[in-house]
This record gives structure tokens, sequence and C-alpha cells, in this order.
């Protein structure tokens, strides 16, 4: 038997899109081999099989020479002839050789390159990666046009062979780090990889997992940007999430947009958006310790009002508090899976019938809600969705109804503690304020103008940190 | 940097922030008691005793720039002195540790939880302060340059709002008691003096090219001290005879600025940012229990160590203070002739160690040549 029909019959034959194409030339048979749901048809027609048909005498170099495509290899091991066939390559074999030469004719339905629905922004790029690997490779090859961008290829998961690049610029980026990343990632031993979330995961330090130690964006330009600091990005195939690391915490606060803006405005919406992430998650423990243990801190107006309000509320301050988070979460559940024809609907139960009826009813208080919804939108001007902060919103509330302003105290000083004492990948995650860098904070919570951020952020390497003005280090 | 090492700016905010919760919490409360309005003169004394031997332990670290405590002393005079030593040191600090700890209770519990039982509540202390020595000197470090800011900055604004309402006349007349008076209120409450002993303790694990301890440090720790004498001359003239009647300077200095206004008690946000302090101190006494403990069985089991000094610290409150009733001024009283003795014999010792330890190295060069 033929040997490509011997592949055909036996490793797919359970697989009717995988075509065998038989073409006679001369004496010799070249059988051409692939999966009709990858490849772009018209292309093998033109650049595969008319040519091969063309062809007087069918020899392997004969074929080679006679096939217009710019991505063309011989392979002859079984490994490879499995995974360059589900690539969308095309196989061509010669009679019964057990060579084969591979073509790749891929040719995936890729979704358009759009705005990230995550990293929307008013000024800057608009462009946001896809699920195609190659299309998010060059975007960032187009902004980075250097030699020195290196891209590593590994193949993860069994039944995947999901194609995972590990990205860095080789002049910039920690080398030992690279190497380690490499390492990890090619002994990954999984079924299969969907997305990069799965890497991320993998990737992840540090027994309590509870914060995440590797960043991610869907921009190329936010990627851009990452790499030449120094950073590393992992780029898997079939998602539009790249993974940077080394991560800092201070990233969760930085927007795309605010490299595009005054330095000025940026540091404020900054300390603008800090001080909405820490009330965010204390406001309701807050409000519970106000109501429960000390009211006396309360200017006597607003106590007075405030007890009017809750006054006939049958439930405690700390039970009513959860309730609202409870159900505004079941409202944001809902109106991220609902349908949008629906989304008004929701609006009008969430708003009307739960909000004001509830109140009515004596179940919640109006002060109750306006802290919650404070609270959420204070949460949402975060750029970056940090899920850990509404649970930890929930463990503040707990604990400022159970022990007041000093249990909120103990709490917060033991989540400091544990975030102080947080590394990834060898960079402290509170960096640059704990510990200390002084060069790193003119981009933190402060950004200097773009002509003073002379340096890279030092906390990633020490070596050609020169960012302006560095011509001869690169 | 390993966890049991910190950076040089990290230790000298550690040591500011261990000023402020053993200087501005319940010491000016007492002090007033003791000698009324020379208050401020009893702390300018006992820190001019603690430049003094502050200056000794920047000698110490000079000498022997990467040495700790225990391999000084165990490369002069053996390891059993040395661990003698360590078991010193426990002590002294476990019964420092022992003052934020009340301090902080005193806080929370006279003003905001009447009648909560302190036992219970103070758990999520044990929980925060143990987590973080067993977390280690990095974190420790790490979190001191984290809050410094808040915390200097909440101290700062509750003294200037104290000073907006304090009649300043109410401290005179300035020097209207005599030395023996200053001197012996200062050796009854020694125990909330000697900061310098956490450098002492640090030693050899501060993690520079260079001296760990420089010679600003000293007038950093002078500085400190009379924005501090600014604070109890505050405090004073604000509560005068009732002065040794509050808990905290913290908490009571601002307590009229804003009554004007009937706005309630928002500086009280404040009294709680500078609490952290007291956490932060009490574990940087807490990690030195742990890494005295650690070098007397063998450098090997900190973390078990960090756990057995935590323990310790919360049966100490509860056997002292809530079980067999011992006051608080008598506990104080005992402990600060013990503490002082310690304060003063120590820093000489090491130096004697030091210097002996400098001696033997130039015999062993000379010996090589």
């Amino acid at each position: 038997m033929v040997f490509s029909k011997y592949l055909a019959t036996s490793w797919f034959k359970n697989n009717d899109d995988v075509v065998c194409r038989e073409i006679t030339c001369g004496a010799k048979t070249v059988c051409v081999f692939f999966v009709s749901s990858m490849i772009d048809k018209s292309l093998l027609a033109q650049t595969v099989l008319k040519p091969i048909s063309d062809l007087k005498s069918a020899s392997f170099k004969n074929i080679k020479q006679a096939i217009f495509c710019p991505e063309i290899s011989d392979i002859e091991n079984k490994k490879d002839f499995i995974s360059s066939l589900l690539s969308g390559s095309a196989l061509v074999f010669v009679n019964n050789s057990k060579k084969a030469i591979s073509i790749n004719l891929a040719d995936f339905n890729v979704r358009s390159i759009t705005e990230p629905p995550t990293s929307q922004v008013t000024k800057g790029p608009r462009e946001g990666f896809v699920e195609d690997l190659n299309t998010n490779l060059s975007m960032v090859r187009r902004r980075l046009k250097s030699p020195n961008l290196a891209v590593k290829k590994l193949v993860v998961g069994r039944h995947t062979k999901t194609n995972v690049c590990v990205v860095y610029l080789d002049n910039i980026a920690d080398k030992k780090l690279v190497k380690v990343l490499q390492d990890k990632i090619s002994k990954i031993d999984i079924d299969g990889i969907i997305d990069s979330y799965y890497i991320e995961t993998i990737l992840e330090e540090g027994k309590l997992k509870f914060l995440r130690r590797i960043g991610n964006s869907e921009k190329p330009d936010v990627i851009s940007s990452r790499l030449l600091e120094g950073r590393i990005a992992i780029f898997v195939d079939g998602s539009p999430i790249v993974l940077t690391l080394p991560f800092l915490l201070i990233e969760d606060l930085q927007s795309p947009e605010d490299y595009y803006q005054i330095s000025a405005r940026t540091t404020f919406l900054r300390i603008v958006r800090l001080i909405g992430l820490i009330l965010g998650v204390l406001l309701p423990g807050i409000y519970v310790a106000l109501q429960s243990y000390q009211y006396r801190v309360l200017p006597m107006v607003f106590l007075v009002t405030l007890l009017s309000n809750i006054e006939g509320i049958s439930l405690p301050p700390i039970l009513e508090i959860l309730f609202v988070l409870f159900l505004f979460d079941i409202l944001a559940e809902a109106s991220a899976r609902m349908p949008k024809l629906l989304g008004m609907a929701l609006s009008i139960i969430g708003a009307l019938v739960l909000g004001e009826t509830t109140v009515q009813a004596g179940i919640i208080s109006p002060p109750s809600i306006v802290v919650v919804a404070i609270s959420s939108i204070m949460l949402f001007i975060i750029p970056d969705d940090v899920p850990q902060v509404s649970l930890l919103r929930i463990l503040f509330t707990i604990v400022g109804g159970v022990a007041g302003f000093y249990g909120m105290l103990m709490s917060f000083i033991m989540a400091s503690t544990y975030l102080v004492s947080a590394d990834g990948y060898g960079v402290p995650l509170l960096s640059p304020y704990a510990p200390t860098n002084k060069i790193d904070k003119h981009d933190a919570i402060i950004k200097k103008p773009l002509l003073d951020l002379k340096t890279r952020p030092t906390v990633f390497q020490k070596k050609n940190i020169t960012r302006i003005g560095g011509k001869k280090h690169e | 940097m390993n966890r049991f090492s910190i950076t040089r700016r990290q230790a000298l905010f550690l040591f500011i922030i261990c000023t402020i919760s053993s200087k501005l919490q319940t010491l000016p409360c007492m002090f007033s008691e003791d000698v009324g309005n020379n208050l401020w003169l009893v702390l300018l004394f006992g820190a001019a005793i603690d430049i003094i031997f502050f200056s000794l332990t920047i000698l110490i670290n000079h000498l022997c720039p990467n040495l700790t405590i225990y391999d000084l002393i165990s490369q002069t005079l053996g390891k059993v002195v040395a661990k003698l030593v360590c078991f010193v040191l426990i002590l002294y600090f476990l019964f420092t540790a022992l003052m934020p700890y009340e301090a902080v209770r005193n806080v929370f519990a006279n003003n905001l939880f009447d009648t909560l039982p302190w036992q219970t509540f103070s758990i999520f202390l044990i929980f925060a302060v143990g987590y973080l020595a067993f977390s280690g000197l990095k974190t420790i470090g790490r979190s001191s340059e984290l809050y410094l800011v808040i915390i200097v900055a909440s101290v700062g604004i509750l003294v200037v709002l104290g000073a907006f309402s304090a009649d300043f006349g109410n401290i005179l007349p300035v020097f209207n008691t005599n030395f023996a008076e200053i001197s012996k209120t200062y050796v009854n409450h020694s125990i909330w003096f000697g900061d310098y002993m956490i450098f002492l303790c640090l030693l050899g694990r501060i993690d520079t090219s260079k001296r760990a301890l420089k010679q600003i440090d000293v007038l950093i720790y002078a500085w400190l001290m009379i924005f501090y004498a600014f604070g109890y001359i505050v405090f004073y003239c604000l509560y005068t005879v009732l002065a040794s009647s509050q808990t905290s300077l913290i908490s009571s200095i601002s307590a009229f600025s804003l009554l004007n206004l009937s706005v309630g008690r928002p500086d009280w946000f404040l009294v709680l940012l500078s609490q952290i302090a007291s956490v932060l101190s009490l574990s940087t006494y807490l990690y030195c229990v742990s890494d005295s403990l650690n070098n007397i069985f063998g450098k090997k089991h900190y973390a078990i160590c960090s756990i057995i000094s935590v323990v310790i610290l919360y049966l100490l409150d509860f056997l002292l203070f809530s079980h067999s009733g011992v006051s608080y001024m008598g506990y104080m009283h005992i402990s600060g002739v013990i503490s002082l003795c310690i304060q003063l014999i120590l820093p000489v010792f090491c130096v004697f160690c030091a210097v002996l330890a400098t001696l033997k190295n130039k015999k062993h060069t000379k010996e090589r040549k």
C-alpha cells in the first residue's frame, strides 16, 4: 500500500475532512494530503495541484521546485506528519516514499481586528489582539521593527498542540527569566491549552494563589511598551489575551490611555483610581463598623439623618450590607450573561423593583444601597479587571461587622503584609513602593512627562536601562 | 537580599516607626503624672542618654560591619555567652513588646470598645503581628517603607491639629522641678526608651555595601525627639492636670480641635492609621525575640520560633495584666529598672566584644603576613 494511503486509512480513518488527492505524473503517483476545513483550497489548486499535474516526471526535487508556496519544508517523521497536517499544511508524497513535502496553506477564519471591549480608550491606538497567533505577533512586530525582538515558539498540550510564543527584546529582557519561562512552559504536561489563562495559572508562583503575579493585556501598544520596559510576553494561539511578566501591582492602576495625555492629568487619575480602589474595598466595612460600633466618629447632624433612615430596618447592619452586596453581584452577573435586548428589563427590575420595593418593605435602608453603589462604582474605575477586590470587600464587611475599625485595621495590615511579602519571579509585587525604588517611581502613581522617563524600570533588570539618549547601548 | 535582611533605608524607617510607637502613646500621660508640665524634659533627658548609647551601637557596627550580635559574641567569648546574651535579649524585647501591645489595647478598648473582651479581640492583633513577624524581617522592612509616610503624616496632622487649640501658657513655669525627679521618672519608665536596641539586634542584617549605621542617624533621632517634645508640650497644654488621666497622646491630642465645627471625630481615622506604628513596632520586637530564640536553637527554626514568641507574648499579657492583676504602672517600675540595666550594659559589653574581635582579626592578619 502507498504510504500516504496507509496514513489516511489508519491514522485518520474517522476524519472525513481529511482528503487524499492522487495525481498521476507519468509512471509515478503523487498524493496530496490535507485537511479540507483548515486550508485555502483555491491556493492549493493554484500553487500545488496545478503545478504538479503539469509536471512530466514527478520526482521529489521537481515537485519542490514546481510549488509556488513560500513556507515549504521536508518532513519524514510520523509526529511531524500529523502536527503539520493538523496545523493547516498540505503534505505531498511521491509514490511510496516515507518522506513528504509540507506546504503551509493554513486558512482559518479569524475575527477581524477590533478595539478590545475590556480596555477601550478615547485616545491612542484602538487595535486589539485577536485569536490568531500570527496576526497578534504581526501587530507587535509592526511596532517593534527590531532584530532584537525574539520570538521563541513552543508547542504545549497533548491533544491541542497549541503554539505558545515567548516574546522579548533580546538586548533588554532578563535572559535568566526567559530561560526559566521557556523551561517551565516546555515542561507543561497537560491535555490541552484552550486559552492563555491556562498558561497563566500554571506559571503562577506561590502557594496561596490569591493574587495574580502575571499581567495581561489585549492591546498591542501596551504589550510593545511592556517589552520595551524589559518584560517578557507570552502569546498563546487561540487567545486574544497576551501575558506579560514580571508583574507589578501598580499595573492595575495604569491605563493604556495614561501614556497619551499630559502627565499631570495621568497622575491625578491614578490617585483617583487608588483612592477608589481602597475606598471601594473598605467602604461597606467602614459603614458597618460606623453603624455598629464607632458611631461617635460621625458628625451629629449626619448621625441623626442616618438614624432616621435606618429606623425600622429589621436586619443588623452587617447582614443588611452583605444582602445588598449579594444582590448587586447577582445583578452584575445576570447583566453580563443576559442578551442585550433584555438589558433594559433587567435595569428596571434591578433599580425599581428590587431597589425601591426592598427599601419600602423595610428590608434594607437607602444608605446601605448608596454605600454599596458608591463602592461598586469605585471598583469599576480600576482599568484592569481585578476579581480579588470584590472578595476582599466582602471580607472587610464581615470583619467590620464583627470587630469594627480595630478588626478592619488588623485585617488591612494582614492583607498588606501578604501583598508586601509577595514576589513574582523575583520581583516584589508592590515595587516601586515596597521596597522603594526611586527611579521606578517616575511612572508609578505619579507619572513624570515622557522626556523625564529616561530609564527603563530597574526592578526587572539592571543592564541596558537607558531609554532616552541611549543609542550607543542599543 | 534574603528573608532576614533589610536595606539601610528600611531599617531607619523601622526605627522611626518604633520611636513613634514608644514615645507618642502612653508615655506622656505617665510622665505628666510624675512631673507635670516638665514631661518634655524627661523625654529630652532620656533621649540624651539614648544618643550616647546609640553612638556606641554605631561604633560596634563600624568595628565589625557585617556581624550580628550573636556572631560577634560567639566569635570572641564563645557560644555559651552568646546564647546567654540572646536569652537576655529575648526577655528585654518580650517585656518591651508588652508596652505597645498594651498601648493598642488602651487606644481601642478605652476609646472605642468599652465593654469588649480584650482577650478575645486581641487575637486579631496577635494574628496581624504574628503574621508580620513570621513573614520575616524583609516583609517588616518593606511594610515600614509602605507605611512610614502614612504614619508620619497622621501623627504630624494630629499634633498640628492639637496645637491650634492648645494654650501654650500652661507649660509655664519651665524647670520647676529638680533633676532627681526627672531622672527618677526616667528610670521608672526607661522601658519606653532604648530604641537603639533595635539597631543592636539588626546589626549584620542590614543589607548594604557601606556601613549600615551612620552618624547622621543620631541626628535624625535627635530631631525626632525635638518634634516629640513639641508634641508633649501641646499635649500638656491641652489637658494640664488631666493629662495623666488620658490613655494615649495620639488619641487625645486632637480631641478638641474639631469640636467647634461639630463634625464628630473624623480625626479618629488618623488615630487609627497611626496605630499601624504600634503593630509594626510590635512585630519588630517579636522579630528580635524570634531571631534570638532562633540563635539559641541553632538558626534553623525561625518559623517555629516566631510562633512561639507570639504565643508567649499573648500569654504574658494574659497572665500579667488580666489574670494576676499586676498593675500596668507597677509592672513598668519593675521592668523599667531591669530594662535600663540591659540598655546600658549590653552596648558597652558589645563594644568590648567588638574591640576584642578587631584585635583578633589584626593578630590573624599579622600572623598570615
